[in-house]
């Protein structure tokens, strides 16, 4: 199994241009880079991929003891760009995936020539004086919530496979497993994101940093993206006018236009 | 009002339309009447600020990703909370809509109060049945892999995996004691190195030395309890750590450590089973080191430590086969002390233990790597030498001789000690291809009263 086969790696662009990798965030994959990712493969090197456990990555190669902290992926992601020979890449990660991305670029610094971070948080629950917007009481209802609606996601992926003439195989019973062991990486990744703490990481970044971070985003709020401006030297925050966690999807061009703006 | 209205707003069940992002564009008055919400309060804000905090990380993650991929969720379990902070546990179906060419999400909320406290009691009730069954499953396992090991190695290892499968740690390993000094890496890999001494301060060191488990649930804490290791662990990735001696008679044989990567909240579970674990390998450990001692009694000499006559025919047993297989020579060197019984006589039996002892530290360091020297009984000795050139057996000898004729501790020079040696020469060919290893010993047997008689102190060589 290689690593661009295991995390369901996709290049797009002439491969003279500058690289631009995309990672996305928990509960998604990449698809969810499609109105934005499309936007810059005249003039750089696109790729794309899912992280081990979602989207169409190689589940078998999930590995409860690597992927139990952002190191796991972080480590990929290096195998990825080192596989790809990718050098002073824009690294455009969303959610959890921003902080992967940071990790990365504290390990091999010459491969990333800058991050942008969208809707980025280094630690989800509150702690002391640190804001992070959530209790880790809240972590735990969030899995039991993704718990009780096994069902629901079996049922909705189940929709999606049924009317699939290319996938026969498929019958109710594989969905069925599919969807358990949906909810079983969903439930340990979930954990690992929303309750692991990187701040002190922070410090260490010397790429240089674009924080970007929605007006009124629950799940990672400008206070978070405040506090990260502070503690990453020279970054730069800009909060953005649109509403929730997936700026990517609610305001594609005003995302380009800020990653644009950037690197000029 | 129309009659469609009036469904609309009477429907039994909440009706709600949203942009893209979740703001709300209209809700019927069933939601408001259970919500308790003014309609002004609802709509142009988010459907997620009604949402409990751990429901808004679910609508936000798993909810709206769902959507936007396949247009459509159904039976979807949240948590509402009302305006006078209650909370309303729903089921929630949404559909994207592009019907009139804007994109609206319709959702309907369904009370879902009876059919969530009942399904709360099925979804704990199978929380605690499947993490008895992983319990008994990781237990079951283990105990299989520790009764089909038969070395320190084997056993380490299968502890190693079974302690992975029931913590997802990053590193997991254990450490034996080796010479009551050192702890060291018999199985899987340790962040800081495979071998630290017991008198360093670390977790290891002090779960193997209070034969208590050391837990350590976040960088803080590894800072706080080991200010010494805590910089080196950081550098390592390890943000929690838990160590578990495993005890056998009272005190640590070794340590099984689990290192993470993130905090880690390592509340009874996971300490629990550790220990299970550990209990249940302590015993097979003390058992295949008690084989060990067994095999290695069997096939040494208690007094010196060399290898008895077993033994000795044992290795020049494989290496006959060894020399036919390759056609090349060995030689097996008899030796008898001459001088011993004047000793044992005059000084006793402690004395003559010396003797033999500190002969066959002699014997033993003269002897090349690829020689095996051993004790046959009494003031015997023998060598085993593969790939021996037959004109420098004499030489060899000569050098076994002048070993043992240098000055003993404690023993008066008065009472001489020397070496009567016999060696048996093998070259391997068609006609002897019936030799045995007793009859190599028996002609350098020979060869060796050869010596005797002819006035001790020198070295008789026979071929076979």
């Amino acid at each position: 199994m290689t690593t661009l086969v295991r995390n369901n790696v996709s290049v797009l662009g002439d491969a003279m241009n500058r690289p631009m990798i995309f990672g996305h965030g928990y509960g998604t994959s990449q698809q969810m880079w499609r109105l934005v990712a499309p936007q810059f493969i005249d003039d750089h090197r696109v790729v794309l991929f899912d992280h081990v456990g979602s989207g169409n990555s190689d589940l078998s190669a999930y590995d409860r003891g690597k992927y139990d902290s952002l190191h796991g992926y972080a480590d990929d992601l290096l195998e990825i760009m080192r596989e790809l020979d990718l050098h002073d890449a824009v690294f455009v990660g969303h959610s959890v995936s921003a902080m992967i991305g940071m990790l990365a670029a504290q390990q091999e610094p010459e491969r990333f020539g800058a991050l942008v971070l969208v809707g980025a948080s280094p630690r989800y629950t509150n702690d002391g004086d640190y804001v992070g917007g959530f209790e880790p009481a809240d972590v735990e209802a969030l899995l039991d919530t993704i718990d009780s609606n096994f069902l629901g996601f079996a049922h909705t992926m189940a929709s999606v496979f049924m009317g699939n003439p290319d996938r026969p195989e498929l019958t109710a019973e594989l969905i069925d497993s599919f969807a358990r062991t949906d909810v079983t990486v969903a439930q340990h990744f979930g954990r690992v994101t929303f309750l692991s703490d990187v701040r002190h990481h922070l410090s260490q970044v010397s790429t240089p940093c674009l924080i970007l971070q929605s007006a009124d985003d629950v799940v990672a709020p400008v206070v978070v993206g405040e506090y990260l401006e502070q503690q990453i030297p020279g970054s730069e925050l800009a909060v953005l006018d649109i509403a929730g966690h997936y700026a990517h999807l609610s305001n594609p061009q005003e995302l380009e236009r800020q990653i644009r703006r950037y690197l000029s | 009002m129309s009659d469609a209205d009036d469904l609309f707003h009477r429907a039994p069940c909440g009706l709600l339309s949203t942009t893209p992002d979740g703001t709300v564009t209209a809700v019927n008055d069933t939601f408001l009447h259970w919500t308790g919400y003014e309609r002004d309060t609802v709509v142009d804000s988010y459907f997620m600020d009604r949402l409990t905090p751990g429901s808004k990380l679910f609508y936000e993650t798993r909810f709206m990703p769902m959507l936007q991929t396949h247009g459509h969720v159904k039976e979807m379990a949240l948590e509402l909370v009302r305006a006078d902070g209650s909370k309303l546990p729903i089921f929630v179906n949404s559909t994207v809509d592009d019907a009139d060419g804007n994109r609206h999400i319709r959702t309907a909320v369904f009370d879902a109060t009876t059919r969530h406290d009942y399904e709360r009691h099925l979804l704990e009730a199978r929380r605690t049945a499947e993490a008895s069954v992983a319990r008994v499953r990781i237990l079951e396992q283990a105990a299989t892999g520790f009764s089909l090991a038969s070395t320190e190695a084997e056993l380490s290892q299968a502890l190693v995996q079974a302690a992975q499968q029931a913590t997802d740690a990053a590193q997991v390993g254990v450490m034996l004691v080796q010479d009551a000094t050192h702890l060291e890496v018999v199985a899987g890999k340790h962040p800081l190195g495979d071998r630290m001494p017991l008198s360093d301060r670390s977790p290891e060191t002090e779960a193997a030395r209070l034969g208590t488990s050391v837990t350590c649930g976040s960088p803080a804490e590894i800072t706080e309890q080991f200010p010494e290791s805590a910089a080196a662990l950081r550098s390592a990735r390890v943000e929690a750590l838990i160590v578990v001696p495993i005890i056998q008679d009272g005190s640590a044989s070794g340590v099984l450590y689990c290192a993470f990567g993130r905090p880690r909240n390592l509340d009874e579970r996971i300490p629990n089973l550790l220990t299970a674990l550990t209990s249940q390998a302590a015993p097979v450990l003390h058992r295949i080191r008690l084989q060990r001692q067994i095999e290695h009694n069997a096939l040494h000499d208690s007094l010196t430590g060399l290898p008895n006559r077993t033994m000795l025919r044992r290795t020049l047993e494989r290496s006959i086969v060894a020399s036919q297989r390759h056609t090349r020579s060995l030689a097996v060197v008899f030796l008898d002390l001459d001088g011993f019984k004047a000793i044992n006589d005059t000084l006793g039996h402690s004395a003559g233990d010396s003797t033999l002892r500190q002969v066959s530290a002699r014997l033993a360091a003269a002897a090349r790597r690829d020689e095996v020297v051993g004790r046959l009984g009494g003031d015997e000795f023998l060598l085993v030498c593969d790939e021996v050139d037959p004109n420098s057996v004499q030489q060899l000898a000569g050098r076994l001789r002048d070993t043992i004729e240098q000055p003993l501790d404690d023993i008066p020079s008065t009472l001489p000690l020397s070496a009567s040696i016999g060696i048996c020469v093998f070259q391997p060919s068609a006609a002897n291809v019936e030799v045995t290893a007793d009859l190599l010993i028996q002609l350098a047997d020979t060869a060796m009263y050869e010596s005797k008689r002819l006035g001790k102190a020198r070295t008789t060589v026979v071929s076979a």
